[in-house]
């Protein structure tokens, strides 16, 4: 019984005792390794100064990106790594790179990752107040609904010159239906003019303000709705995409003529509410939602100029029994990495009842010459899409084990 | 009643061979490490030095240096050095055999290197574990020696996610008359 008791003592001892030492290290050493990555870069906050000055008690969250061995950048996790400031009297960062000023003093701030050690991101820690807002930057001038960025600097009483992070945006009362500002979680905000004419803009911070003049031109010719036509299912959802297209007069010859993706910028409606809805929250602007079998138009407009086609939407009892989480259209940009098509049952796409797209049979067809696209048909990346060309369209079906099929088009666009 | 005699005979048997109180063990392992896709099998070789408190309980001290290192993808790793406390709480001898449970607090150095290749930068990883250390394992007494003994144990050190550090492990244990 004696034995059992001391047994059992230093079982319970050897069990409590906590592994100390850092695994991942190792793990990040192969996860590098992998990656071909020769270099690493700390990434802080956007800034549009020389250095980045912090307030004590001032926190910045601070990123890691990779360059491999054709020199391209390569994304990487900044948490759970190991994180370290040259003077920790001064600042100190968590696991995650989140950085706090602690003290006044130039700190330095960077990562190892599997052994390898980052460059070192230099900011000074120094408490000061703010003594004015020294300038706004950003466009003068700008094109009915292609939206810009704005951000101001302020002066402090160090003689410091920092971006403001905490700025108040406005437009004057008068302005409010010639433009729309929002700010954003950096430090820019954006302005979206939506009728031409002329709009001030003001920052204010910490009992300061200052004023800026955006002139807003008249350049934005027409916009056209892409797909013209279109038929949602009850239930189903259809994104629709808005393009405005810019004439601007250059020579006596004729006149320059650019096209933008002004789907997130523009005012869309449709004709019934009661037949379908469409969105106009941030990220999902032209998402149209069928509600009751019929038919109706949808517009985009910004300000005071519509799109001179409204699409023709039908909606209709469902058939397809696949759905995709894009809708049944949806352009992709160029020069975007690519991403997964992602698959439910039922007439709209459910994140939560999503199908194993590894369990999926998946087709790409087009009639172009070439795939403007590439197609990922089997393994844990089935699904995933990724333009080859700048321009083209192509259709992607993923069928089921039971026959049901959805499909979606595929436009690759050079913005 | 049958039971209750023989454990008395087996015990009375253990204690009628007794060995000393002081014991000393060499010992060759061969360390399985997984780290993500990649195994390691490094050797070491171990030293311990132990005393009964007990009857079949022990206390000892423990030393692992690092005998060779392994080879896999573009990665080596060793294990370099361990040393530790432990208790071992071992049967009686059944016919010379015994099994044994080593339950110990281990501070242990894994160094994990990678040439430079082409423009990708060398990396050496080298860190200190401190955790638990558990061997179970079983031991027979040779008999034109009977102050020695083989051992075969398997051990686990602890080493957290998402390392994994085992062994197998041979021993020649010798006990003070």
């Amino acid at each position: 019984m004696k034995m059992l008791s001391l047994a059992s003592a230093v079982l319970a001892t050897v069990v409590l005792i906590a592994c100390d030492g850092e695994s991942d290290p190792f793990e990040e050493a192969v996860e590098i390794r992998e990656l071909n990555i020769t270099s690493l870069s700390v990434v802080g906050p956007t800034i549009t100064v020389d250095k980045l000055y912090l307030n004590v008690g001032e926190s910045v969250d601070f990123s890691v990106q990779g360059t491999n061995t054709a020199a391209q950048p390569v994304e990487l996790s900044a948490a759970n790594r190991q994180w370290k400031v040259t003077e920790p009297e001064f600042a100190t960062i968590s696991d995650d790179g989140r950085l706090v000023a602690t003290g006044n003093g130039d700190v330095g701030v960077y990562v190892t990752i599997g052994g390898l050690d980052s460059d070192v991101y230099q900011l000074t820690v120094s408490d000061a107040n703010l003594s004015g807002i020294s300038s706004i930057t950003g466009d003068e001038s700008v094109d009915r609904c292609i939206p810009a960025d704005y951000q101001a600097t302020g002066e402090y009483d160090d003689g410091t010159i920092r971006d403001l992070t905490s700025v108040q945006w406005t437009l004057a009362a008068a302005d409010e239906g010639v433009a729309s500002i929002v700010s954003n979680p950096d430090i820019t905000a954006t302005l979206t003019g939506l009728n031409s004419g002329g709009v001030t803009l003001t920052a204010s911070a910490d009992g300061f303000s200052q004023a800026y003049d955006v002139s807003i031109s008249d350049t934005l010719s027409s916009i056209v709705i892409t797909p013209g036509t279109a038929t949602v299912a009850v239930g189903g959802t259809q994104s629709f995409v808005a393009t405005g297209v810019y004439t601007e007069a250059v020579t006596d010859e004729g006149a320059n003529t650019s096209q933008f993706a002004i789907t997130e910028s523009v005012n869309w409606q449709v004709s019934d509410s009661s037949l379908a809805s469409v969105s106009n929250t941030q990220l999902s602007h032209g998402l149209l939602t069928g509600v009751a079998i019929g038919n109706l138009t949808l517009t985009a407009s910004c300000g005071d100029l519509s799109a001179s086609t409204p699409a023709i939407v039908t909606v209709e009892e469902g058939e397809d029994e696949l759905s995709f989480n894009l809708g049944t259209f949806y352009q992709l940009s160029a020069d975007s990495s690519g991403l997964f098509l992602r698959v439910s049952p039922g007439t709209s796409y459910s994140a939560s009842d999503q199908l194993d797209n590894d369990d999926l049979d998946w087709e790409l067809t087009t009639d172009d010459d070439a795939d403007p696209i590439e197609l990922e048909e089997d393994g844990d990346n089935a699904g995933f899409i990724t333009p080859l060309l700048s321009s083209g369209q192509a259709t992607v079906t993923a069928t089921d084990s039971s026959g049901n099929t959805a499909t979606i088009d595929i436009e690759v666009v050079d913005n | 009643m049958r039971w209750l005699i023989a454990c008395v005979l087996a015990v009375s048997s253990s204690f009628a061979s007794a060995d000393g109180p002081v014991y000393a063990e060499l010992q060759l392992g061969a360390g399985g490490v997984e780290n993500s896709d990649l195994s390691f099998y490094p050797t070491f070789g171990s030293v311990n030095v132990g005393l009964f408190v007990m009857p079949n309980i022990g206390i000892e001290l423990f030393a692992d240096s690092g005998l060779s290192s392994d080879r896999s993808g573009d990665f080596e790793l060793e294990v370099e050095q361990a040393y530790g406390l432990a208790v071992r709480l071992q049967s009686p001898p059944v016919r010379g055999t015994q099994g044994y449970i080593v339950l110990g607090a281990v501070n242990y150095t894994l160094d994990q290197t990678a040439p430079a290749v082409g423009t990708l930068p060398a990396s050496t990883v080298n860190e200190d574990f401190t955790g638990a250390r558990v061997s179970i394992g079983v031991m027979q007494r040779l008999q034109r020696a009977p102050n020695m003994l083989v051992s075969l144990e398997y051990r686990h050190y602890n080493a957290g996610e998402p390392l994994r550090l085992d062994a197998l492990v041979l021993g020649l244990r010798f006990n003070t008359p």
